[in-house]
């Protein structure tokens, strides 16, 4: 008896605990509330690096970068946030949509200018 | 597996662990920097061409630089005299670039730096705000961003958010590009000189060699690089 009433006991915990997940799967919203970022290109063409790479690289490029830049004064143009601007002109069209997806609020911005509208 | 080949083994692994970054190390040691221990850069400033009320040199300064109006990089005091009838002299005061800094000496997280060519930097994304260095600077050339600015005057520059200390920076970005420094750049009567030190051939080098030049506070033994005629 007392058996059974643990094992129930922890069939109701484990519903409880993972309540949020059951609830968000019921109403059918894994990932689909969200809409996939819709990126807008500038000037479309070749990356200084491969699409994929810098989907998954391009903040420990810049990181790199700012290191060698500030410290040593190697500075390197084909790695800048100023020559991102030279295809991806618009910070709202093109980085903060996966931004926004993705939750992350880079403080890059504060200092560096990053023009969210069209043109300068 | 006995316990003596096992810590052979983890030894090997560890040591290999310990070895691996090192060509990375090598070349990033080895690679030139922009800066180079061979120049040390200064300035002179001409104390006779500065003419009172003028702020030519301060406002091309604050708009190169994105400073916002509360701060200062480079500002010009005025020298009271001591005799009675003579005019209030201007001085403009900035960053000394010292050889041997007390900022960097003293800076908690190795924000204030100095970069091999002599001039003293801040790693604005390193700098915590404690204010350190500007308790130990002799000069009192910096200061501290206090509110946070929305605009830039200068977009191909940075400026600094709320929170950290600024200060002159010789316009880093102009003199990696060769160029001079805004406010050199700027001021009508040439009274700034920028350059090389170390190039005996240089203007500016020419101006210390004459002796007639003179820096601010030398017992302090700071060394700074900027010098003026007429001080």
């Amino acid at each position: 008896m007392k058996k059974l009433l643990a094992i129930i006991g922890v069939l109701i915990f484990l519903v409880i605990i993972t309540s949020p997940v059951l609830l968000n799967v019921l109403r059918g919203g894994v990932g689909h509330k969200v809409p996939k970022p819709d990126m807008v290109i500038h000037k479309p063409g070749k990356c200084v690096e491969e699409t994929n790479y810098m989907r998954a690289n391009h903040m420990d490029i810049l990181k790199k970068e700012r290191e060698k830049v500030v410290r040593c004064g190697r500075r390197n143009t084909a790695h800048s946030l100023a020559n991102c601007r030279t295809c991806h002109a618009n910070r709202e069209e093109f980085c903060n949509r996966c931004h926004n997806y993705v939750g992350v609020k880079p403080e890059c911005f504060e200092c560096h200018y990053y023009s969210e509208g069209r043109g300068r | 597996m006995d316990r003596r080949t096992f810590l052979k083994i983890g030894g090997g692994l560890v040591l290999g662990a310990a070895i691996a970054p090192l060509p990375q190390l090598v070349s990033l040691l080895r690679a030139e920097d922009t800066a180079s221990g061979k120049t040390k850069l200064g300035m002179v400033i001409d104390l006779n061409k500065c003419k009172p009320g003028c702020t030519i040199c301060v406002d091309a300064c604050r708009k190169e630089n994105n400073v916002p109006p509360d701060n200062y990089w480079l500002r010009v005091a005025n020298i009271k005299p001591k005799f009675p009838n003579a005019q209030n002299r201007p001085i403009p005061l900035l960053c000394n670039h010292c050889e041997d800094p007390f900022c960097v000496k003293v800076c908690l997280v190795k924000a204030s730096f100095k970069r091999k060519d002599g001039i003293v930097l801040i790693d604005e994304h390193r700098c915590i705000g404690c204010r350190y260095c500007m308790i130990v600077c002799p000069y009192k050339s910096r200061s501290f961003v206090f509110k946070k600015t929305n605009k830039w005057t200068n977009p191909d520059v940075p400026k600094r958010m709320h929170g950290v200390v600024e200060k002159c920076n010789f316009c880093v970005h102009r003199i990696d590009k060769g160029l001079m420094p805004a406010c050199v750049d700027a001021c009508p009567e040439k009274a700034m000189v920028f350059g090389n030190l170390n190039n005996s051939q240089s203007e500016i080098a020419k101006l210390i060699a004459s002796g007639k030049t003179k820096t601010i506070r030398p017992d302090l033994s700071s060394k700074p690089k900027v010098y003026y005629l007429g001080l």
